[in-house]
């Protein structure tokens, strides 16, 4: 119901406290607009975010620059390969993108997830499952190939959703960490593969190509690969075109959906949920297959347009990436995508730095530290927004002066 | 101030000043404390009481101002540099250890060795000194709340403080248990020439219990004068700024006499039974029973009050009716259908609102908006195929801060930021908004203002004339007084008696909330 009905309880409000005794002045106010303290400008924390990254970024690179040099090679060429690996040689930024197709659709995953407050860690192992159950499909299934390619994304969503759901029931039924069964799953999941793609009556490739029958699949028939868009001279397949309508999607889903609602009553108050109506097992449970399903589909996607081949390592850090896009992004979904593509930079960048000769070992610790530089800025934001609420909760003691 | 203080203070204040961005909390607030004198600071939530002696015991520090202890000015770290200075609090929330025993707890808050005889021997003479009567070998979790109150004060005494701080300490008594309280208060200012200071929002307690009273605003001390010359009327004033009627707000001035006295007619508005719980029991995680048989009838257009010293099962019966408590045994009714407990959505969806007793914890979400947290008992009401329509969600919640008189400049600002009034406004009006059948409110005024109490009571008087079925539970005699046509008694998890509010005799009911069934 809506407005004041004059049967509704409350309608007739009895004079006390509406209106003060009259010919005595009005109580003293307080707080006029009713709240204890103010909203900060989102272009205030845009700024000191974008402050910080620089600052940060400016960091890594000097460290790296440094650690270059101390091994004898040339930050300038470091920085060189790295920009040339990710957006500025022939077809670079495609494939850039096309690397940000998975990372994006995880981090989307653990976002749902993490605002529901079901911390799913185990998008690793996901992804793995994903890319098995595409496998599969696009491998053995009978049927035209765009058939197969849609059944065998359909079965990568099913296949990490289904992983994801082993945690979910485990946590409804017994009360299973979910932090904690889902990173344990993750070290399954390879294994299931190494099984999986050693075995010739399964999937192991048994064509002359593999004379020495390393453990992994055939390659995907051509037909079978996601189908390629030209992009002013990048080549990029559909998948990024549907990542980005996936994260839009779920963007809007969460904000303004009884759904989306629900999920983040869930993650911040499930007391309040739960007297609501929400059911955690259902919601919450949900929001982690369907992180699952985002993470399967990142390993689909991932085996269909550009792996090509199942090997038992093929979540290629996909999935621990992917929660790292997650928690940049401040489980914000729309920031996913940028940070996404700047994690995917890195990825691409990095392929390069090898050929400036530099020893692996030191390539690794240059893109751990951009990845640390890329979180610091989120870090110290949270730390900023605890010494915030602690302020506001100190002065509505004050107000409120309870204990 | 009325009279100079015969000895030299052993707590003095001058001027001290904190500000928590626009929100003045102190404003240049002297105080002194002399020994063998009882000072009542009163104020009602959000005065500044609590701030001032947060400052004291070095929790937070001051803007401006200083602390002398003992006729020397002192820069207090911390509340273990404010004990070895003298001053030690009693806090209104108990920090004991259920598991432990007396004397094991009273170890806890100091130092030195872990001698047993010689612990036991000295809460002995402690007890003997002050007249606390405590066995050192209880374990804590099967004392009864004054009796824990003694170990606080006990462990308290310990470091023998100058200046003993107690922060509205009857809140967990019964009004005997409070009596008592006091006299051992006196007894120890008179004969060990202790200084206290006694915060509390309740004038009967200020009345009764104190030598001066020094009374806080708005951050600022505005009266201060000898008990003695003190009125109810003159307190009251001075508390809250205003002429009030002590009549129409005994209740959130804490006079319960006032209450006790006032005649009520009796009104022959109950209908129908809406609530029946036949044998409603439950146990903890930890195994311990939180309901234990309760059995409770209430009936369309009455307020039943459940009474009760606070932990007697008052936390699980929000709970149950909150669909967070799942009963072993027992059943709820509510309009004759079978609600399934522990089910979330049930008790909502079976028209049971809830005003819970902790607001942050079951009743709100504090990240959302003002206007989300309006509509999240039912969204799809405001939905069309799954996807929130903002117009509408925007429409109701401006018709519910009108219509409740919730001030916020917008329904999107986020509910955190709404004064503690102002988000019980927002509690009630979604609950109340739903049309119940039944609603349950837990300590509906705790921490607010005068003012908002007035307004939350009145909202629930009126719901209730309107025809819902309100079951009050509160550790506050006095607001039970004032809202409840009927009374009834918790104790150990379930209803041991009740009395009709116009029959009420406050020792009976003092007697039961301690157990004896009368």
């Amino acid at each position: 119901m809506t407005g004041a009905g004059p049967d509704s309880p409350g309608g007739a409000l009895p004079a006390a406290g509406a209106q003060p005794d009259a010919g005595s002045p009005p109580p003293p106010v307080r707080q006029d607009s009713g709240l204890v303290g103010a909203v900060e400008p989102a272009s205030r924390r845009l700024a000191l975010q974008t402050g910080l990254f620089a600052v940060f970024f400016a960091g890594a690179v000097v460290i790296s620059g440094g650690l270059v040099a101390s091994v004898g090679g040339s930050p300038t060429e470091v920085l060189d390969a790295l920009l040339d690996g990710s957006l500025r040689s022939p077809g670079a930024w495609g494939r850039t993108l096309v690397e940000m197709v998975p990372l994006a659709l995880v981090g989307l995953g653990v976002v749902v997830a993490f605002r529901a407050g079901y911390y799913n860690i185990g998008t690793e192992g996901q992804v793995a499952m994903g890319a098995l159950g595409a496998a599969v499909v696009v491998l053995k299934a009978p049927g035209p190939a765009w058939m197969l390619i849609g059944l065998g994304l359909a079965a990568s969503a099913a296949a990490g959703g289904f992983w994801a759901g082993l945690a979910a029931v485990a946590h409804a039924r017994r009360r299973v960490d979910v932090l904690i069964s889902t990173l344990l799953l993750t070290f399954v999941a390879p294994n299931i593969i190494l099984f999986v793609v050693a075995r010739d009556y399964l999937l192991l490739d048994t064509t002359e190509a593999n004379t020495r029958r390393a453990s992994q699949s055939e390659r995907l028939p051509d037909s079978t690969h996601l189908p390629d868009l030209e992009l002013f001279g990048n080549t990029v397949h559909i998948g990024v075109l549907a990542a980005v309508l996936i994260v839009a999607a779920v963007a809007f889903l969460l904000a303004r959906s009884v759904w989306g609602l629900k999920l983040r009553m869930l993650g911040r108050n499930s007391q309040t949920a739960r007297r609501a109506g929400v059911r955690p097992g259902v919601v919450g449970g949900g929001a982690l297959v369907i992180s699952g399903a985002a993470a399967g589909l990142a390993g689909g996607m991932f085996l269909t347009g550009a792996a090509f081949r199942l090997q038992n390592l093929i979540a290629n850090d996909f999935g621990w990436h992917g929660l790292l896009v997650a928690l940049v992004a401040r489980l914000n979904p729309v920031g996913v995508l940028p940070v996404a593509f700047f994690f995917a930079s890195l990825r691409t960048g990095s392929g390069f730095l090898t050929a400036t000769g530099i020893s692996r070992t030191v390539t690794d610790v240059v893109q751990a530290l951009f990845v640390v530089a890329a979180l610091l800025p989120a870090a110290v934001m949270v730390i900023r927004d605890r010494r915030v609420a602690r302020r506001l909760a100190l002065r509505s003691a004050a107000d409120a002066e309870v204990g | 101030m009325t009279e100079p203080p015969e000895a030299a203070p052993t707590l003095e204040l001058r001027g001290v000043s904190k500000r928590f961005g626009p929100v003045v909390a102190c404003d240049r607030v002297d105080l002194s404390v002399a020994p063998g004198e009882i000072v009542g600071l009163l104020g009602e939530n959000g005065a500044g009481k609590s701030t001032l002696m947060k400052i004291v015991l070095g929790l937070v520090p001051p803007d401006a101002g200083e602390i002398r202890i003992g006729g020397r000015a002192r820069a207090v770290r911390d509340p273990i540099h404010a004990a070895e200075l003298g001053v030690a609090m009693v806090h209104q929330h108990f920090s004991v250890i259920d598991a432990l025993t007396v004397w094991e707890n009273v170890r806890l808050g100091g130092r030195g060795g872990l001698d047993a005889a010689a612990l036991r021997a000295e809460v002995v003479k402690l007890s003997e000194t002050y007249d606390l009567v405590i066995d050192p070998d209880a374990r804590i979790g099967d004392l009864d709340a004054s009796q824990r109150q003694r170990v606080e004060i006990i462990k308290c005494l310990r470091r023998d403080p100058a200046v003993i701080i107690l922060d509205e300490p009857t809140s967990v008594l019964t009004l005997d248990q409070s009596r008592r309280l006091f006299e051992v208060l006196r007894r120890m200012v008179a004969d060990h020439q202790r200084a206290v200071v006694l915060i509390s929002h309740k004038l009967e307690e200020i009345l009764h219990a104190t030598d001066r009273v020094v009374i806080m605003r708005q951050g600022r001390v505005v009266r201060e004068m000898p008990t003695a010359e003190a009125d109810p009327p003159t307190l009251a004033r001075a508390m809250v700024g205003r002429d009030v009627s002590l009549r129409a707000e005994a209740s959130a001035l804490g006079l319960l006499d006032e209450l006790a006295g006032q005649a009520v007619t009796e009104q022959s508005r109950a209908g129908e039974v809406v609530l029946q719980v036949t044998g409603a029991t439950a146990a903890g995680s930890d195994g311990r029973r939180l309901l234990d048989g309760l059995d409770l009838e209430l009936r369309a257009g009455e307020i039943l009050g459940v009474a009760g010293v606070e932990g007697n099962g008052q936390a699980a019966l929000t709970e149950l009716f909150s669909s967070l408590l799942e009963l072993d045994s027992g059943r709820v009714e509510v309009d004759g259908g079978t609600v399934a407990s522990g089910v979330p959505g049930a008790m909502a969806a079976a028209g049971v609102g809830v005003v819970p007793e902790d607001r942050h914890a079951s009743g709100c979400v504090l990240d959302l908006t003002v206007a989300e947290n309006l509509i999240l008992a039912d969204p799809r009401r405001v939905a069309r195929w799954g996807i929130l329509d903002r117009s509408r969600i925007s429409a109701e919640a401006r018709a519910l801060i009108e219509r409740f008189e919730i001030a916020t400049p917008s329904p999107d600002v986020p509910f955190r930021l709404l004064s503690g009034g102002n988000q019980q406004k927002v509690v009630l009006a979604r609950e109340l908004s739903s049309d119940p059948k039944v609603l349950v409110a837990s300590q509906p005024t705790r921490g607010l203002d005068v003012g908002a109490i007035e307004y939350v009571s009145g909202r629930i008087r009126a719901a209730a004339e309107a025809g819902v079925a309100v079951l009050l539970i509160s550790t506050e005699l006095e607001e039970i007084l004032e809202l409840a046509d009927r009374i009834a008694v918790i104790f150990r998890g379930r209803l041991i008696g009740e009395m009709a509010r116009s029959g009420i005799d406050l020792d009976r009911l003092s007697l039961m909330m301690g157990g004896q069934a009368a």
